[in-house]
This record gives structure tokens, sequence and C-alpha cells, in this order.
């Protein structure tokens, strides 16, 4: 079982257990109207099925952490609409929905991913923060056009398209942040 | 001029120090220099990396009118004969988390500059109207006793005792309330203070456990005088953000131009919580169904026509405030609504000394009940309402909400430099 986790202790990202299912928290407000009582409202998204759900707590009440074991395993293949992936620990290996991904363009081969598991089966998967990735496909930027609010779209290895700012070219190596699929920065080409 | 210019260049020559934000091309950098973002040209900068913190002496090269360039994209460009690189970052500074990030591309430096101004327009509004700008202390020996604040302890002398702990010392104020009062009697008749105050465990999108309030009293004056110099503050602050006149938050906008509303508890439970027979009944008969209630349904409609001031609060919560002579289930105190979010708490201020102590045994019975710690009851206030304290209004109004809310943001935590995260 998971640890018992105060609501004035619970912060968003936190997992909790309701009725089994284990939910990740997606906001946290505190709210306390003048020289009222304070309560806390937690707005929750299953890790499963996605559907979200509200609760209001007094402060004071507990909740229970979900039972969950992130993992790092490294990304091998896909095999129909499974994704297989591998602990290099134990060689044990985890077949994981591709449902789970709503964006797999920032999944390149061999990826160390953290792969989670509810009560031990595979639920989702954390990609790397970040991923460096080739342009394969983009217009040219000019000399002297060097405003950076300005951007372009950007076709990388994998397919995904990115915005970019307008001097990146064609070759260049760029930095994604996976969580919000914006460009970071440009790196120095490593082939 | 975007840029620092320092006496001792010759004619001509500028001196330019930022930081590199990214090296386009290899004899061009791009710098941030105190929010503005400059383009700088010239074979010395080839070694300039992004990140690094730099200076170099350049001449303006060419104006940005000779290149035609659209105008939300101007900025003249620079040729550099000289660079010099002071720092090159360990650590990525453009990296999410960092603090360069942090204030360079998420707006919040615009923001902090936007509490500048509301601070600067909310003294400017006091010295109009001849108030005095008070100090008072912010460690004291009786926090406020009002059950739903929480106070932080103050140590003392860091040198263990024989218990092996520092001694405690006393608490941080929740509120400046009971010393600008205490003004008021020593015949400082109008007061204001910018004050920073503190909540143990208040952490949200509208709580920080430390805060600014905006704090004024009046004598010889009532809740109308100050429910004014609230829609005046608003106004003058309003005029300072990005929409004058206007609040803008999410697909809602609300103008400050006109008069405020007015709604008593009991109008704004019969239009949202319109089953609530009597809200002032239940407020007394079970107040945590009554918050709720307010929470859930009230609050969230509050201001959004027009900035709404919420009158007649229940005697239960009437804290310092007096009671209507008329009607003792109510009291003369109100809040000031914008978008549903509560900006101030104003008090017609309750001067009968024997009342006052009643009150403050009442909630130190009802903190012993609960299992809260009990603070001593500030007997130099008492005293100063015996000497006899003379009719008076005050307000306290969230400086970093009415910021927030300026600046079209959700979260005061927007508007706060290192605001207190959860946890």
């Amino acid at each position: 079982m998971g640890q018992v986790i105060d609501i004035n202790e619970l912060r968003r990202g936190n997992k909790i257990d309701m009725d089994g299912e284990p939910y990740q928290v997606v906001s946290v407000d505190f709210r306390k109207p003048g020289k009222g009582t304070p309560s806390t409202s937690v707005k929750m998204k299953s890790m499963i099925s996605g559907n979200v759900l509200e609760r209001t707590y007094k402060s004071g009440e507990k909740l229970s952490g979900a039972d969950i074991e992130e993992r790092e395993m490294q990304y091998l293949y896909a095999e129909g609409d499974q994704l297989v992936f591998m602990d290099n620990g134990t060689y044990e290996q985890a077949h994981v929905d591709a449902k789970h991904f709503e964006e797999r363009g920032f999944l390149l081969d061999n990826a160390i991913c953290q792969v989670l598991l509810h009560n031990g089966t595979p639920i989702g998967v954390t990609l790397p923060t970040w991923v460096e990735m080739e342009v394969i496909e983009t217009e040219p930027g000019f000399k002297g056009d060097t405003a950076n609010n300005v951007l372009k779209a950007a076709k990388c290895t994998t397919g995904v398209i990115v915005q970019v700012p307008i001097f990146i070219n064609q070759g260049d190596m760029i930095r994604i942040d996976t969580r919000t699929g914006e460009y970071a920065e440009r790196v120095a080409k490593t082939r | 001029m975007p840029v620092e210019w320092i006496d001792a260049q010759p004619e001509g020559h500028w001196l330019l120090c930022g930081r590199v934000l990214d090296r386009p091309f290899p004899e061009t950098v791009l710098l941030a220099e105190g929010g503005h973002r400059i383009q700088v040209n010239g074979a010395c900068t080839a070694s300039l990396a992004p990140g690094d913190l730099v200076r170099l002496r350049a001449v303006v090269d060419h104006d940005p009118a000779d290149l035609f360039l659209p105008v939300d994209r101007a900025f003249p460009v620079y040729l550099a004969f000289e660079a010099q690189s002071l720092h090159r970052p360990t650590r990525s500074p453009f990296a999410r988390g960092s603090e360069t990030f942090r204030f360079g591309h998420d707006g919040v430096r615009n923001r902090l500059a936007l509490r500048h101004h509301a601070s600067d327009r909310v003294r400017a509004y006091f010295r109009a109207q001849r108030f005095l700008e008070v100090e008072t202390p912010a460690i004291v020996t009786c926090p406020g006793l009002d059950v739903h604040l929480s106070a932080f302890g103050v140590l003392g002398h860091m040198h263990p005792t024989p218990s092996g702990l520092p001694t405690p010392y006393g608490f941080l104020i929740t509120s400046p309330e009971l010393h600008m009062k205490r003004l008021l009697v020593g015949g400082v008749n109008h007061c204001f203070q910018l004050a920073r105050c503190f909540r143990a465990g208040e952490v949200g999108r509208r709580h920080q456990p430390e805060f600014t309030m905006v704090e004024w009293y009046r004598a010889w004056a009532g809740l109308d005088d100050v429910l004014a110099d609230t829609e005046h503050l608003v106004r003058a602050v309003a005029e300072a953000g990005p929409t004058p006149g206007l609040i803008r938050l999410g697909d809602n906008e609300i103008s400050v131009e006109e008069e405020f509303a007015q709604m008593t508890v009991r109008e704004a439970f019969a239009r949202w919580a319109p089953d609530v027979a009597d809200p002032i009944a239940l407020a007394a008969f079970d107040e945590h169904e009554y918050f709720r209630r307010f929470s859930q349904d009230v609050e969230p409609g509050l201001g959004f026509d027009r900035p709404t001031f919420l009158t007649h609060f229940p005697s239960v919560h009437a804290s310092l405030a007096r009671r209507f002579d008329d009607d003792p289930s109510v009291c003369l105190r109100a809040e000031l609504y914008i978008a549903g979010v509560e900006l101030c708490n104003a008090f017609d201020e309750l001067t009968d000394p024997g009342e006052q102590r009643a009150r403050f045994e009442e909630d130190q019975q009802r903190r012993a009940e609960m299992g809260l710690p009990v603070y001593p009851i500030d007997e130099d206030f008492l005293a100063a309402l015996e000497e006899g304290m003379p009719p008076a209004a005050g307000n306290a109004l969230g400086l970093d909400r009415l910021v927030a809310l300026v600046a079209g943001r959700e979260s005061i935590n927007d508007v706060i430099a290192f605001p207190h995260r959860r946890g």
C-alpha cells in the first residue's frame, strides 16, 4: 500500500489511490474565505482512463498514496500497439500499450524512460525531459533575421514537427523539452 | 536606450553588458540587457557562447530605421570591436527552473515592475489624502486570536538554553491591525502601511505564508469612507497595468471605472445559493457548512459584472468590526470582490473595550476547544481602547492579489519574485 498523505502536504504530481484506481494530482487549490475555514480542492486525473475528478477536502483529511513504482527502462521496439521496454538491470521486459502515448514523436530508439507500474502493471511512460534531434526539413534561415520571437515549423528525425526560431537550419541539432514539445536551444552537432 | 552608457567611453562608443542569448551566426550574438534584446556583430564575438555574461565595446552599426524592420522587431544593431566573457555558466541559465529563465522568459520581470508601480501609486494616493505612512512591529507577543489564522513562532537567541533549545521570543504578525489602532488612540488620525504579514500553512493560488497588505485607518470616519478609498486605490493601480481601466482575467473583463456595486451576504446567498434559507443563522449554527457553500457557490460568482463590495457579514465573523445597532446579527464589515477574488476586508472598527475583551475571550475558548495554541490577549491594545479610540474605519487590502488581477494572472505567485511552494 502507498503511504498516507495529509491534505496539507498534497502537491501537484502526487499519485493517490481513489477506490483502487491510481490518480495523479493535476492541481491543488487552497481556499480560505476571509475569517473562514480553509478547504483544499483537488483536481486529479486517472492514470488509467484519463478521467478527471474534482474533490474538496477539509484541513487535516488524509488521502492514500497510490502504489506506483517508477522503473528506469530502455525503449527497444514497437510490436503492434505495444511498445516494448527493458529493465537493463534485470533484463525484464514490459509491454506498454501505445495508447499511453499522446505523442510518440519524442520517443527515440534506445531512450531511457521511466516506466510507471501500478501494482506491477505498466500504466504509463515518462520520456526523458530533453531530447536532441536533427532538423531534417525547414525553410532556410536568413542572416540578419535574428528576432528570437519569430518561429517557423521544423520537421525532425522522427517526423515530429516543432516550432523553432527562424535562424535554425536543416541539419541543425536542436534540444526539445518533451513536457511541452517546445524548442529549447540549438546544440552542437555530435555527428 | 537599452544599454548602460559609461562616461569614460570615447564618444560614440558604447559599453554593452549582458547575457548572450544565442549565437545564430559565427560573428553575431544576441544579447539580453535589462529586458531588451540587442544584436551585436563583430569578429571578436566568435568566442562567446550562449549563456555567457559579457562586456562588449561597440559602436552603433546601423539604426533599425535603415533596415525597414517592423516596429516590434526594431532594435539598433551594434558592431563590437572588443568582447570579454566575464562568466561562462557551468549550468544552463536557459533551462526551466533556472532563475534566468523565470525572470527572463516568463514575463515575471514585467510583473515585478508592475508591483513597483502599484506600491508607488498606493503611496501617492495616501500622501495626497494626507495619511501618515507608518511601520509597526513584525514580531509581537500577542498575534491575532482569529481561530482560522495560524501564526509563525519566532525564536530568540540561538544560543541553546539548558534544555538544549533556543528560547521562544514571540510571533510574526498575521496583521498589523492592533498596533495601527493604538496609533489612532495616540492621535495619528490617518495612517497607512504596506505591511508584510505572515500566516502559517497558507499556500495556494491566492495565499502565501508571507504577503503584502496595504492597511489603512481613518479616525472620525465610517465604512463608506474606506470603501471609497478602496475604489480609488484599485483604479490607480489598474491604470498602471497592461489594460488601463480594465481588469482582464481569463475570458472576463471587468471595468473599474464605474462606481463599485454593493451586495449584502444575505442577497449574495439568495442569488447563488438560494436553498440556504438564512445564511446568517447558518453561520452561527454550522460554520463549516456556511463556508463550504460560500466558497463553492457564492464566491465564484462575485464581482464579474463590476467590482462588488460584500457587506453585512454575520456577527459571528465580526472579528474586530462593530455590529449594526438595529440588527446585531450582522456587522459593519465589507470585502471587495473582483472576478471571484477577495481583495480586502474592511471594518467599521469596534471601539468598546468590554465587548472587545469578551470577543477575545471567546476566541481563546474556541482555540482551546479546537486544540489550537491559545495566544495571550493583547492587554496593551485593550488598555488603549479603555483610554478611548475615536470612531474609525480601516481596511486591509492584499497587494499581491490586486497586482495579480491587474496583471491578468490567476495566481499571486506570478507577481512574487520568490513565492513559497507547497510542501
